[in-house]
C-alpha cells in the first residue's frame, strides 16, 4: 500500500513538471504585455515600454525565464508579478480565501450528496428520488457562471429586498405547506397511511409554524425566547435519549433531559458574559465543558445499568443545547439589513461582536458556498445512489435483512460501508471540478483567491502569478488524489493487502 | 416493534421540527410575558436568561427595527466598485503607473494641477497653491507659492523639497551605473537606463533650473526649451522628507547639487522599490504620509481600500471615508443593486446598460471618453495617391458605425470630426467640412477610376484582433459590406493579436484601425503627425504640420495653443491622414442617494471629487 501511494506520487512529479513547462510557455506566448501602452499618446510611452520589457525580463526568451523561475521555487521564491509585488505573499492570500471557499463547499456537497444519494436509493422510485435525480441533472448541466449570477439575483439582490419588508403571503404558506407534506410522505416510504401520517403531519407542522412566524413579526425580531428555549432543549434531551435506548428506559430519558436543562443553564448563567463577547477559542472551551458536563451528568442519572447509553444521551444532548445556543445567539445577532453579499468574504470595515460579524460572514460565505456545491452535488448523489442500489441488492444485504437486523442498521452498516468505495474515487475528481469551478465563481463573488491571481495573470500576461496557481492547485490535487488512496484502503480491506 | 420505534423516530423529528418552528414564532409574542417570567423567578438561574431577554425584547419592537436599520446606515462610507486593485504609493514609475493606482494616490498625494475640470482639463489644485505664474515665456520662467499651511500628514511642510526631488528623479540625468561607473545599456533598445525607474522625462528634461526661497514655500522653475504643457508636470509630488530620512541624508537638495552617488543611490533605491506593497500590508504610516484630503486608511487583501479623510489636512475636508472595493467590472452592476457599492463606472457594454437601467434606485449617466477610434492610411501603399485614400474614406460608414455600434452606450454620442478635440471639450470644432459622413459608393468608384491605379486593390484591415473585441469585428464587417460594393476595392479582415507589437510598427498593413489613448493635453499627439514621428506608423509628412507641431508645443497660451491644434487638424483632414471616427463611450452609475458623483473624462476616474461624495 505504502509503494503504491509513493508510486503514485513519484509519477505526479513528471507530470507536473512538464505542465508547468507548458503553462509557462502557453502564457508568455498568450498576448502582449505592453498592450496597454501601444494605443497611448503619452510622450513618455517609449521609456515606459522599455523600463517595463527591463524589469519584466522580456528581452529574455521563455526557456531561460522557466529556469529562473523554476530554480527559484527551491529557495521558496515564487517570483514577482507586474506590479514588484511577491507571487508567494499573493498565494498564500489567494490560497486561503480560495480554500475556504472549496473546502467548505467540498465537505457539504460530499455530505448532502452522499445523504439524498442514501435516501434515494433507499426510496427508489419516490417523489424524492425522482425530484432529486431531476434536480442533480438540473444543476449539474447548469453553467457555473450563470448560476452565480441568478444566485446573486434572487438569493441576495431579491432575497434582501424581501428581507426589508418580510412576510409569508398565503399563497406561499400554501405552496410551502404542499412541498413539506410531499417532502415528508417521500421521506417515510412504507404503506400508504404511514406516509400519509408522516406527509400530513409534516405538513400541518410546518404550516402552522410558518403562520406562527408570519403573524408575530418573527422574521423582524429573530431570536428565541427563554421559555421556548427551555422547551426546546428538554425536546433535544428526549430526542438524545431516544436515539440510544427506547423510551421505556427512564434512566437514559431522565439523562436526556437533564443533561440538555444543565448545559442550557450553565450557558446563560455562568457564561452569558462569554456570550456576549464570544471568540473561536472560548466557543471551543464552551464546546469541550459541554461535552464534560453532559457525559457527567448522564453518567450520575443513569445508574450503573445503564451508564453507557446515558453517557451517550448526555453528551448528545449537551451537543444540541449548545447548538441550540449557538443558533439563539446567531439569528439574534441577525438583524434586516442587506446582510447577503454579492461580493467578497465578508462588509470591508465591518464593525460588530463577534455574533454579528458572524452573520456578515455567513451572509458572503453562503452563496458562493452554495453555487459549489450544487455542482459537486451532482456527482456525489448519483454515485452514490447507484454504489447504494447496487449493495442493497446483493446477497449479504438481504441476508443482513433476513436475519431481522433493523433497517437503518442494514443500511448505515452493512450497505454504505461497501456503497462507500467507489464514491470516494469520485471525490478527488470532484474536487478538480470544484476548484475549477472556483476559477468562476471567485469572479463572479469578487473573491479575490486563486482563480483572480489566475486570471489577471493571464490578462496581464504575467507568467509568475499564474504558475503559483498551478503549483498549489495542482500540487493539492496530488495530495488528495494520495488521501482518496489512503481511504480507499481504510474502506477496502482487500486493497492494504 | 422494529417499525415501531422507526415511526417513533419520525414522530420525535417531526416533535423538534414543530418545537423549533413554535419557538422561533414565540419569541416576540412572549415579549411581556417573558419579561415577568424573569421578574418573578428570582432564582440566579434566571437572571442570566434575563439579560439575553433584555437584549431582545426590552426596546419595544420598533425601537428595535430603528436601530437595526440605523446599523447599516451608520457607516455612511461612500464605497465605489473598481476592478483593479492598488499596489503602490509611487505612482510614478514605469512599473506602477495606472488607473488602478491613479484612482487612489491623487487623493493622498499633493498635485499643484488635477485633471479635475468638468472636461478632464487641468485646474489648479487652489488649496495647495497660492499661485502658480508664468514670470516670463523666453525663456520660460514658473513661479509656484505653495500654501504656508500646506504639510504633509506627519507635519512637515510640502515645500520646494518635494519639488526638488521630483526633477531630479524624472529628470532623467542620474543613470544607472555598472561596477566600473560606466551607464547601463539597455540591449534591446540601446539606451542608457535610468536610476530612477520614472515612466519618463517628458517636460522635466527641459527644466534648467530649479530655485528655492528662503522659507522653501516659492519655487522658480526656469526651462531651456519652452514646454508648453508644464502644468502637467509635477503632478503627485512624492514626500522629499520620507526618501531622504530613509535613505539616511540630511539635505536632499544638497546631495543632488553636489551629485553625491552614494546618497543618490540610496534614495532611487528606496523611491523604487519601497513604496511598493503587498495586497492588504500597507506601510507604516511614517512611510507614506498624506498631503492630500485623504490618507491611505485600511487595506483589506483583495477585497477593498479604504481611504480616511486625513485629520491634519488644511483646507476643506473629506466628506468622510471612500471605501474602494475591488469587484470585476461584470459583477459591479449586481453589487450597485445589493447596495453593497454606491458608485462604478466600467467599460460599457449593451448589456450592461440595460441591466443597469433596470435596476431600481440606480442613476447611469454616459458620456464620452478621452480615447478615440481612427482609421490611418499607410503611405507606403497605395494609399500615398489622395484619390485612392479619398476612395475609401468615401465608402467608409462612419456615421452608421457611430448608429449601430456606439449610440446604444451613448445616445448623446456623433461622429468624431477633430483629431485633437472631443466633441466635450471647448475647443471641438468641426473640421471635415461635412465630408466623408455618410458613404457615396459611386464618388468612391470615381476617386478610385480616377486614381489610375491597377485593380483591383486588396486592402488589408489591420486590427488588434485577440478575439474578444466584438465592436471592431463589427467595424470591419461594415466596411467590407460598404466598401466591397466599390469595383476595384478588395477589402480583407487583416486582423491578428500580434498587431500592435509585430504588425504595425512593421507598416504590414493597408489600413490601420484602432484608437489612440488621448488626454486633454495637446502636445500629446505630435508625434503621430510629425515627420518620421516616433508614433507615425503610416509615413505621413508635411514640413507644414511640422511647424505647426512645434508652435503647438512652444505655445503657453492654452486658447491660442487649441487654435493651432484646430489648424493642424484642417491640414491633416485636407491631406486625409487618418480618419477618426467615434470617441469611446464611458458610464458612471451610482445609487440615488450619492451625491457629487460627476462623470469625468480624464484619466483620473471617478475618485476626482471623491471628497465630496456622500450617501445620505
Amino acid at each position: 500500500m505504502f509503494f503504491f501511494i509513493l508510486r503514485r506520487l513519484l509519477i505526479s512529479i513528471p507530470i507536473l513538471l512538464a505542465s508547468s513547462f507548458v503553462m509557462f510557455w502557453l502564457v508568455t506566448i498568450s498576448g502582449d504585455p505592453l498592450a496597454e501602452f501601444r494605443q497611448s499618446t503619452d510622450p513618455n510611452r517609449e521609456t515606459t515600454m522599455a523600463t517595463i520589457s527591463r524589469l519584466l525580463e522580456l528581452d529574455k526568451p521563455y526557456a531561460e525565464r522557466y529556469v529562473d523561475w523554476f530554480t527559484g521555487l527551491f529557495s521558496g521564491d515564487f517570483g514577482l508579478n507586474r506590479d514588484g509585488q511577491e507571487v508567494s505573499t499573493l498565494l498564500w492570500q489567494a490560497a486561503g480565501t480560495t480554500f475556504r471557499l472549496v473546502i467548505l463547499a467540498t465537505i457539504i456537497s460530499i455530505l448532502l450528496g452522499i445523504g439524498v444519494g442514501i435516501i434515494t436509493a433507499v426510496r427508489q422510485y419516490s417523489a424524492i428520488d425522482y425530484t432529486s435525480t431531476f434536480a442533480a441533472f438540473l444543476f449539474f448541466s447548469l453553467p457555473v457562471f450563470w448560476l452565480a449570477v441568478m444566485l446573486k439575483e434572487y438569493g441576495a439582490i431579491e432575497f434582501n429586498n424581501y428581507l426589508e419588508n418580510p412576510g409569508i403571503s398565503t399563497r406561499g404558506l400554501v405552496i410551502l405547506t404542499v412541498i413539506a407534506g410531499v417532502f415528508g410522505a417521500g421521506l417515510a416510504g412504507g404503506s400508504r397511511q404511514r406516509r400519509l401520517i408522516a406527509g400530513g403531519g409534516l405538513a400541518a407542522v410546518s404550516a402552522i409554524g410558518l403562520a406562527i412566524i408570519e403573524a408575530t413579526d418573527w422574521m423582524i425580531n429573530p431570536g428565541i425566547s427563554v421559555p421556548v428555549l427551555i422547551v426546546l432543549s428538554v425536546g433535544v434531551g428526549v430526542l438524545a435519549a431516544a436515539t440510544y435506548a427506547p423510551f421505556s428506559v427512564r434512566r437514559v430519558v431522565g439523562a436526556g433531559v437533564a443533561a440538555a436543562v444543565v448545559g442550557l443553564l450553565v450557558s446563560q448563567v455562568l457564561f452569558s458574559s462569554w456570550l456576549d463577547d464570544m471568540s473561536w477559542s472560548r466557543m471551543f472551551i464552551l464546546l469541550v465543558l459541554a461535552l464534560a458536563t453532559g457525559a457527567g451528568v448522564g453518567a450520575l442519572v443513569g445508574g450503573e445499568i445503564d451508564r453507557r447509553p446515558a453517557v451517550q444521551a448526555g453528551v448528545s444532548a449537551a451537543f444540541g443545547v449548545g447548538v441550540l445556543v449557538v443558533i439563539d445567539e446567531f439569528i439574534s445577532a441577525w438583524s434586516p439589513g442587506r446582510t447577503i453579499g454579492t461580493i467578497g468574504p465578508r462588509t470591508p470595515n465591518f464593525e460588530g461582536n463577534f455574533w454579528e460579524r458572524l452573520v456578515d460572514l455567513a451572509g458572503h460565505q453562503i452563496l458562493p458556498s452554495l453555487a459549489l456545491t450544487l455542482i459537486g452535488f451532482a456527482t456525489f448523489m448519483r454515485f452514490t445512489r447507484a454504489s447504494m442500489l447496487e449493495t442493497l441488492n446483493s446477497d449479504y444485504v438481504r441476508t443482513a435483512k433476513a436475519k431481522g437486523l433493523p433497517p437503518t442498521q442494514v443500511i448505515m452498516r452493512h450497505a454504505f460501508r461497501t456503497a462507500l468505495i467507489p464514491v470516494m474515487t469520485v471525490v478527488t475528481i470532484s474536487f478538480a471540478g470544484i476548484i475549477e469551478g472556483a476559477v468562476i465563481t471567485e469572479t463572479v463573488f469578487g473573491w479575490s483567491g486563486m482563480g483572480q491571481l489566475f486570471i489577471e495573470g493571464l490578462r496581464e500576461v504575467d507568467p509568475y502569478p499564474v504558475m503559483g496557481f498551478l503549483v498549489i492547485t495542482s500540487l493539492s490535487i496530488v495530495i488528495l488524489n494520495a488521501i482518496a488512496d489512503i481511504l480507499y484502503a481504510y474502506l477496502d480491506p482487500r486493497i492494504r493487502r | 416493534m422494529m417499525k415501531n420505534r422507526s415511526l417513533l423516530r419520525l414522530l420525535a423529528l417531526l416533535l423538534a421540527f414543530g418545537l423549533v418552528a413554535a419557538a422561533c414564532g414565540d419569541s416576540d409574542d412572549d415579549g411581556g410575558d417573558d419579561g415577568e417570567t424573569t421578574e418573578t423567578t428570582e432564582a440566579a438561574a434566571e437572571e442570566d436568561g434575563g439579560d439575553v431577554e433584555t437584549e431582545e425584547t426590552e426596546a419595544p419592537a420598533e425601537d428595535e427595527e430603528t436601530e437595526d436599520t440605523e446599523a447599516p446606515a451608520a457607516s455612511q462610507d461612500v464605497a465605489y466598485g473598481n476592478a483593479q486593485e492598488f499596489s503602490n504609493y509611487n505612482n510614478g514609475l514605469a512599473a506602477s503607473n495606472s488607473v488602478k493606482n491613479t484612482i487612489i494616490i491623487n487623493e493622498v498625494v499633493p498635485s499643484p494641477f488635477d485633471f479635475a475640470g468638468p472636461t478632464g482639463d487641468l485646474v489648479m489644485n487652489e488649496e495647495l497653491m497660492d499661485s502658480v505664474t508664468a514670470l516670463s515665456t523666453d525663456p520660460q520662467v514658473i513661479e509656484y507659492v505653495i500654501n504656508a499651511d500646506a504639510a504633509w500628514s506627519d507635519g512637515e511642510p510640502i515645500d520646494c523639497n518635494d519639488w526638488y526631488l521630483a526633477w531630479q528623479a524624472f529628470g532623467g540625468t542620474w543613470l544607472t551605473l555598472d561596477e566600473n561607473g560606466e551607464p547601463v545599456v539597455d540591449e534591446e533598445t540601446e539606451a542608457e537606463v535610468p536610476l530612477f525607474a520614472v515612466t519618463g522625462s517628458t517636460g522635466y528634461d527641459v527644466i534648467e533650473s530649479l530655485e528655492c526661497s528662503e522659507d522653501g514655500k516659492t519655487i522658480t522653475t526656469t526651462y531651456s526649451d519652452i514646454f508648453a504643457d508644464w502644468r502637467a508636470t509635477f503632478s503627485q509630488l512624492m514626500p522629499a522628507h520620507v526618501v531622504a530620512r530613509e535613505a539616511g541624508v540630511d539635505d536632499l537638495i544638497a546631495a543632488f547639487d553636489s551629485g553625491d552617488r552614494a546618497s543618490i543611490d540610496a534614495m532611487a533605491e528606496f523611491f523604487n522599490n519601497a513604496w511598493a506593497m503587498n495586497p492588504g500590508e500597507l506601510l507604516d504610516e511614517s512611510l507614506i504620509p498624506s498631503g492630500g484630503k485623504f490618507k491611505l486608511g485600511s487595506w483589506e487583501a483583495g477585497a477593498s481600500l479604504t481611504l480616511v479623510p486625513n485629520e491634519n489636512y488644511w483646507g476643506t475636508p473629506a466628506n468622510g471615508p471612500v471605501t474602494v472595493r475591488y469587484i470585476a467590472e461584470e459583477a459591479q452592476a449586481q453589487a450597485l443593486a445589493n447596495g453593497e457599492i454606491n458608485a462604478m463606472d466600467p467599460q460599457p457594454t449593451p448589456d450592461l446598460l440595460a441591466q443597469l437601467e433596470g435596476t431600481d434606485g440606480v442613476v447611469v449617466e454616459t458620456g464620452s471618453q478621452f480615447v478615440w477610434e481612427h482609421f490611418d492610411f499607410n503611405f507606403n501603399t497605395v494609399f500615398g495617391d489622395i484619390l485612392v485614400r479619398e476612395a475609401f474614406a468615401s465608402c467608409l460608414p462612419r456615421q452608421q458605425m457611430v448608429a449601430n455600434l456606439i449610440q446604444p452606450l451613448d445616445p448623446t454620442a456623433e461622429v468624431l470630426n477633430n483629431r485633437y478635440n472631443q466633441p466635450f471639450e471647448a475647443g471641438y470644432v468641426d473640421n471635415s467640412d461635412g465630408r466623408f459622413l455618410e458613404p457615396d459608393i459611386a464618388r468612391a468608384q470615381e476617386l478610385l477610376d480616377e486614381s489610375g491605379i491597377a485593380q483591383p486593390v486588396d486592402v488589408r484591415i489591420g486590427w488588434f484582433d485577440n478575439g474578444g473585441n466584438i465592436r471592431r469585428t463589427n467595424q470591419v464587417a461594415l466596411v467590407q459590406e460598404s466598401c466591397n460594393q466599390v469595383e476595384g476595392f478588395n477589402i480583407i479582415d487583416a486582423g491578428s493579436d500580434t498587431f500592435f507589437d509585430v504588425e504595425l510598427s512593421a507598416g504590414d498593413w493597408d489600413i490601420a484601425m484602432f484608437a489612440w489613448a488621448g488626454s486633454p493635453l495637446k502636445t500629446g499627439s505630435s508625434e503621430i503627425y510629425r515627420t518620421a514621428g516616433g508614433i507615425n506608423f503610416g509615413g505621413y509628412g508635411n514640413p507644414e504640420v511640422d511647424a505647426l507641431l512645434d508652435a503647438i508645443n512652444q505655445e503657453l497660451d492654452a486658447e491660442t495653443q487649441v487654435a493651432l491644434s484646430n489648424e493642424v487638424d484642417v491640414i491633416l483632414w485636407e491631406d486625409l491622414v487618418t480618419i477618426p471616427v467615434f470617441s469611446f463611450p464611458g458610464v458612471v452609475a451610482y445609487s440615488d442617494n450619492a451625491a457629487n458623483v460627476i462623470y469625468n473624462p480624464s484619466q483620473n476616474g471617478l475618485t476626482f471629487n471623491a471628497s465630496a461624495w456622500q450617501v445620505g
